[in-house]
């Protein structure tokens, strides 16, 4: 057995298991029970081998998009996609075909009006109606963007058939870009064929709205300062703040909903505790907490409300497992019988008076799967499963195990691992999958990219170090800007030596790879770890993550909470010191380049709002100088994320053509003739079909 | 005017109808079709070339009807003075061709003015003295030719032609139409004598005629030069042809934008050129373009281009007037008008007019001499959103973003705004970076650029006109970063391809001709910036040359004059002119003067013997 290095020895080379979790984290395939960690990884070692799945199944995208149910519980509104055609479809949950309402559009999101008479059309750059009565009111009903910068916050609860719309004013000649330029929003309440009427207007940004049961306007959530603040609205029109608080990489204090008497608010965020939770705020300030995980790891991840009385049903947690509790005991009695027909899943819900629409996801299993709950009956029915792609069999995958360790200085911290089944794990080559963010995590669900290398004998270790969101604010917290050469990456290198520890991975074959903050990651790997990472296949990657922050507060409109500039968020994420950005500019791979000597495999996008395409070059040429192994590809259309289906293959191919040059993976199928040509067309740097496997060549 | 004018009239009424008749349907077929009004300069020049043809074949068949030596005789045999004759056959094809011609020009105008909402400027109605005098012109150069001496005639064919390289614009050009007009008309008086061809002997009337022959004769060797060089191009040999030699001009202007930055920034011999060279390789190369060669003016008869941009959203087509100062809106749907809510579109949030004519480019925006201007369809306003400081006047943009920023060049200085800034709001963006032009507007050639990781690497390449020797190309590549500090790479000069006689052509056969030619290009046209050249001294050697030649010019019509009966006048003028223009000069001599026959001396009679 390769030997690992000493400091990997010296480190508590304790796997933790999240007990009691463990077998919520995935469905079981086979009558065996994992209820340790070493269980878990030697069932997974006795399955049978994977077949060898074809790219095409990894890209598999639900045809279902967007799936709705009327408020009524009776009709379920969805777009199907198609030949590329995305198209407006209706069926009554009662049973009876499918019709179609429009043959196409480009809607990405329908939803209903509160009277279930209207279908919203929602796009990128306008939202539409369509009457399904026959009533008038059909068209246009607001474009976003634009030089009001509308922003749809959603259906309004109140009337018939609305929209809630902020619209942003600023005088004629003044920078909407500076901060000190003065603004007005106005909450627009726009109606088919209505004018709109304002509800209400404030110097701050509006997030959100909150109404009673009369439709008063009751609460407001806003943006001020780089703060959250939840407002009371007062019988007069005025605003009183009740709370507010700084958000960091989640929701600090967000409205979601009031109480029908409007005294109360609903709220989800951190509040003044460390795991985000849901909480009642009264009028008063006080604070409530309403829910909050019963296993006191996880940050709440979604509240799911009654579709007609407007109240919130279900709390759901995905950060480690995926665990839904009711939040009234009808609701709880509801759960129960759906879980016990779905075990094991995560589900989500749309809560209709007759029928609730329940979506279940899977790690192991692509795609999002419908069934249509009758709470009368308490039945459960599949709908929809013959319009998604073929599906493989659940024991087709590698399962998802949550994965939990303690770093080099004793902080607990999560993750995952796919051991690939039928190989032994301590042979298989590492792949470290690093999340892009990096405020953000992987949690419970579907993984397209490490199920393929899993599929193709990788073990797949995806570490949520500390920074993380969706494991509490301390979590968050505890990486204080350290996004260099630092303990972020200490915490994703002893990951990988525990991992090795325990016996899974070849320590001889390891490699890392990841997207954005995750292709940072794996820049810093193979320049400052390369006795850990023998190669890297990062993909839109920051060379700089101080130069990138300073660029992205700068130019972009990017956002680490919603309403909230990244500038006003710089400070609660450990960054706020222009000297701790210029620490990372010290430690980035950018400016240690002469240091990298591993092979690298850099993937840049030429529509790239976060990640400015000329810093990949400007790294990549600087590389070129000095004669390492660095192949790039620049995809001069795409944008931050690979949105169609070649750029998507282009992803998986070049990480399993350069994981079977440097690590012995299995061969790559040879590219299709158009891949073959995006990926010689794309390629601007390495050796001429270096890529290149199989029959086909590729030439740049 | 006598019965000869009103029977030269009515000699060519019936035809002056039907061309009037059918100019006015053509006219009219066109406005159903699209607004004249609003076409591109090379659609007005296609007009004004049919107008000189129209007029050109009419004083080519008037004078060949009379030039018959019988009817010759009937012509002049009238107790009036030829140049009287003349002028009113010739008044009467004016009066014609102006009603032919002008007029169904005045009344398409004055429709389109009346009953449509389409844009109607008193320029437009000035295009009809414009199309009236180009066919005049026409007119008056085809009876020149049939009058005047065979081997001259025809070379006063090109004073029309200074007309289509003329840079006057508006009442300027209508002067300078006027002024060939009345050139040609001169020399028509000239030429109609009773004896057609005969070499004018008075001293003026000779001095008049030659000056137009001796910038034929320079023309017509350039013209010459010129098709020599395109059947050299379709031959298929001529250097130029395929690869042009390396490290020259035309290389230069032929190259891709990666090749050209690489070939600017020189050698890897250093650290900071091998990284240059590598973020060329692998980066985008942006190309800005000019908006025009040069900017439009106030009540120029022609556009550069439409002057009028659509608002897809409201269906409504915006055309600029040069009388209001404002956009005027034509609704698409029914051709009617439009307005806001201030009434045309002007500029701004008053709608004030715009100070120049505002030409629209791209999507949504319009271009003054020294503003851009955004269009918001909600607020139907043209906010201004870049501005290059007075007196500079704007040249160029990148219609996309160069990265963060979008460019914009004026005849002094390269400009970067921030490009989210110009995307959004509706405010005038400041400008980030400056970057002063390293050269004359009038000799830019293209702007290439890169983006660096802070900042940007940019290529100028100057040299337009070299190739007629009136510029010394050279490269130059600039660093700019973040914060406008500039880095200039050392200047590469740039060998113009072929022999220096050939790229001056225009110069070396008669300096002073030449200069007389330039002159007259630019008579009555206002000054631009955007057309600044700073031509390099032409070179010793052929200023030798040009100096030799007219000496040469000199000597041999001192020798021609000697065989020829001039006047001592005449003479001295003919040798005054071959030393100061040269060899059009001397060839003008020989044919205005031809070699006097020589009769062979009668046999000598011998008695017959008986």
């Amino acid at each position: 057995m390769p030997t690992l290095p000493h400091r990997a020895r010296t480190l508590r080379a304790v796997v933790l298991l999240a007990f009691g979790q463990l077998a919520a984290g995935f469905a079981p395939a086979s009558a065996e029970e994992p209820t340790t960690w070493r269980q878990a990884v030697a069932i997974e070692s006795r399955r049978p081998a994977l077949s060898t799945l074809p790219r095409a199944v990894f890209l598999q995208r639900p045809n279902v998009l967007s799936p709705r149910l009327s408020p009524d519980g009776r009709r379920l509104a969805y777009l199907l996609d198609r030949d590329d055609r995305v198209g407006l479809w209706l069926v009554e949950t009662a049973g009876g075909e499918a019709r179609r309402l429009l043959a196409e559009t480009d809607a990405t999101a329908a939803a209903w009006s509160r009277d279930g008479r209207f279908l919203f059309l929602i796009s990128e750059r306008q939202v539409g109606a369509l009457p399904l009565d026959g009533q008038p009111g059909g068209g246009l009903v607001t474009a976003l963007r634009g030089a009001e910068r509308r922003r749809l916050l959603g259906v309004d609860p109140v009337h018939p058939a609305a929209l809630l719309v902020t619209a942003e004013d600023v005088a004629a000649g003044s920078n909407p870009l500076d901060p000190g330029t003065p603004r007005r929003f106005r909450l627009l309440r726009l109606a088919p064929d209505e004018g709109p009427v304002t509800l209400h207007e404030s110097p701050h940004l509006i997030l959100s709205a909150a109404f009673d049961g009369d439709g008063q306007l009751a609460f407001l959530g806003l943006v001020d300062g780089g703060e959250q603040v939840v407002a009371a609205v007062t019988p007069s029109g005025g605003v009183r703040e009740i709370t507010r608080c700084t958000p960091v990489a989640a929701p600090g204090c967000r409205l979601i909903g009031t109480l029908p008497d409007g005294s109360a608010a609903f709220v989800h965020g951190h509040l003044e505790e460390n795991f985000g939770h849901l909480a009642r705020l009264d009028r008063d300030g006080t604070v409530q907490p309403w829910h909050r995980d019963p296993h006191g790891e996880a940050d709440l991840d979604e509240v799911t409300f009654d579709l007609t009385t407007g109240m919130p049903r279900l709390a759901s947690y995905r950060s480690i497992v995926a665990h839904v509790h009711g939040l009234d005991s009808e609701a709880a009695r509801h759960l129960e019988r759906i879980t016990r027909q779905l075990p094991n899943r995560d589900l989500r819900f749309q809560i209709g008076r007759e029928r609730w629409l329940v979506s279940e996801r899977n790690s192991d299993r692509p795609g999002e799967w419908l069934h249509l709950y009758d709470p009368a009956r308490g039945r459960l029915a599949p709908v929809l499963h013959e319009l998604q792609p073929d599906s493989l069999p659940r024991q087709a995958l590698a399962r998802k195990l949550p994965f939990a360790y303690e770093a080099s200085d004793g902080h607990r911290l999560h993750g995952f691992v796919f051991v690939p089944p039928g190989h032994d794990p301590a042979r298989a080559p590492l792949i470290t999958q690093v999340h892009g963010g990096p405020w953000n995590h992987v949690e419970v669900g579907w993984d397209a990219v490490a199920q393929f290398l899993a599929n193709r004998g990788f073990v797949v270790f995806q570490p949520n170090f500390r920074g993380s969101t969706g494991h509490g604010r301390d979590y968050l917290e505890a990486a204080r800007g350290d996004f260099g050469n630092g303990r972020v990456q200490q915490d994703i290198v002893d990951g990988v030596r525990q991992l090795m520890a325990a016996g899974i991975g070849d320590p001889q074959r390891v490699a890392i790879t990841g997207g954005s903050f995750g292709g940072y990651s794996t820049l810093v790997g193979l320049t400052f770890q390369p006795e850990v990472f023998q190669v890297g296949v990062a993909f839109v990657p920051p060379p700089d993550f101080g130069w990138a922050i300073d660029w992205n507060t700068r130019e972009t409109d990017g956002s680490v909470v919603a309403g909230v500039p990244l500038r006003d968020s710089l400070a609660a994420l450990g960054l706020g010191a222009p000297e701790s950005r210029e620490r990372l500019r010290r430690e980035s791979p950018r400016a240690h380049a002469a240091r990298l000597r591993r092979p690298v495999v850099l993937v840049a996008a030429g529509r790239d709002d976060r990640v400015a395409l000329r810093s990949v070059l400007h790294y990549a040429a600087t590389l070129d100088v000095l004669g390492k192994d660095v192949t790039l590809y620049v995809e001069p259309e795409a944008g931050h994320a690979a949105a169609d289906d070649l750029s998507r293959e282009m992803l998986l191919y070049l990480l399993e053509a350069t994981f079977h040059r440097h690590l012995g993976g299995p061969e790559p199928a040879p590219p299709s003739q158009e891949l073959a040509e995006k990926l010689a067309r794309d390629q601007r740097l390495g050796n001429e079909g270096q890529i290149a496997v199989g029959s086909t060549q590729v030439r740049p | 005017m006598s019965d000869l004018f009103f029977a030269e009239l009515r000699r060519f009424r019936s035809w002056a109808l039907a061309a009037a008749v059918l100019h006015l349907t053509v006219l009219g077929f066109l406005t159903r079709m699209v607004d004249l009004a609003q076409q591109p300069l090379v659609v007005y020049r296609a007009f004004g070339a049919v107008y000189f043809a129209i007029g050109l074949l009419l004083g080519l068949y008037q004078m060949g009807s009379y030039r018959r030596p019988n009817t010759w005789l009937q012509l002049l045999h009238r107790p009036v003075p030829p140049w009287r004759i003349a002028l009113e056959l010739a008044t009467a094809c004016l009066v014609l061709l102006a009603a032919a011609i002008g007029g169904p020009i005045l009344i398409t105008a004055g429709g389109q003015e009346l009953w449509t909402a389409r844009v109607v400027d008193f320029r437009h109605f000035l295009l009809a003295p414009a199309a009236s005098l180009l066919a005049g012109c026409g007119y008056l150069a085809g009876a020149y030719t049939l009058l005047a001496g065979r081997r001259w005639g025809i070379l006063v064919l090109v004073l029309p032609a200074l007309l289509a390289v003329s840079t006057a614009g508006g009442v300027g050009a209508l002067v300078m139409q006027l002024l060939v007009l009345l050139a040609l008309g001169g020399l028509v008086l000239i030429a109609f004598e009773p004896e057609r061809g005969r070499t004018p002997r008075r001293p003026l009337a000779l001095a008049a005629t030659a000056l137009p022959v001796m910038v034929g004769v320079l023309i017509t060797f350039r013209f010459a030069g010129f098709l020599f060089e395109m059947g050299w191009i379709l031959a298929g040999s001529h250097p130029l042809n395929s690869t042009p030699p390396p490290g020259g001009y035309v290389e230069a202007t032929r190259a891709d934008g990666k090749a050209l930055l690489a070939a600017g920034i020189g050698p890897a011999d250093d650290e900071l050129r091998r990284q240059l060279h590598a973020e060329v390789r692998l980066s985008e190369v942006h190309a800005l373009g000019r908006l025009y060669e040069r900017e439009p003016r106030r009540n120029e008869l022609t556009n550069p281009a439409p002057m009028e941009f659509d608002d897809a959203e409201r269906r409504v087509r915006w055309v600029f007037s040069h009388d209001s100062g404002r956009f005027h809106g034509v609704r698409l749907t029914d051709g009617g008008a439009h307005l806001t809510d201030h009434g045309d579109l002007g500029a701004g949030a008053d709608g004030t007019p715009f100070p120049t004519p505002a030409l629209p480019f791209g999507d949504g925006l319009v271009a003054t001499t020294s503003t851009v201007y955004q269009y918001d369809s909600v607020s139907q306003r043209l906010w201004p959103r870049l501005a290059v400081p007075a007196p500079e006047v704007l040249a160029g943009a990148a219609l996309a973003p160069v990265g963060d920023h979008v460019a914009v060049f004026s005849d002094r200085a390269l400009y970067f705004y921030d490009a989210r800034e110009f995307g959004l709001g509706q405010h005038l963006v400041p400008a980030r970076l400056r970057l002063p032009m390293p050269g004359p507007a009038g000799e830019l050639v293209r702007i290439d650029l890169i983006e660096r990781l802070d900042g940007y690497l940019v290529s100028f390449l100057y040299g337009a006109g070299a190739l007629d020797g009136r510029a010394r190309p050279f490269q130059e590549v600039v660093l700019v970063d973040g914060q406008g500090a500039v880095q200039v790479l050392p200047r590469r000069e740039l060998p113009v391809d072929g022999p220096a006689a050939w790229h001056h052509l225009q110069f070396w056969p008669s300096p002073v001709l030449n200069a007389l030619a330039e002159g007259a290009e630019t008579l009555f046209a206002a000054p631009s910036p955007l057309l600044a050249t700073a031509p390099p001294p032409r070179p010793v050697a052929l200023r030798l040359l040009a100096l030799g030649l007219c000496l040469l010019s000199l000597v041999l019509a001192f020798l021609r004059s000697r065989r020829l009966p001039l006047s001592p006048a005449a003479r001295w003028g003919w040798l005054a002119a071959c030393g100061l223009f040269g060899l059009p000069a001397l060839v003008t001599l020989f044919l205005l003067h031809p070699a006097p026959e020589r009769w062979a001396p009668a046999p000598a009679a011998t008695p017959a013997l008986a």
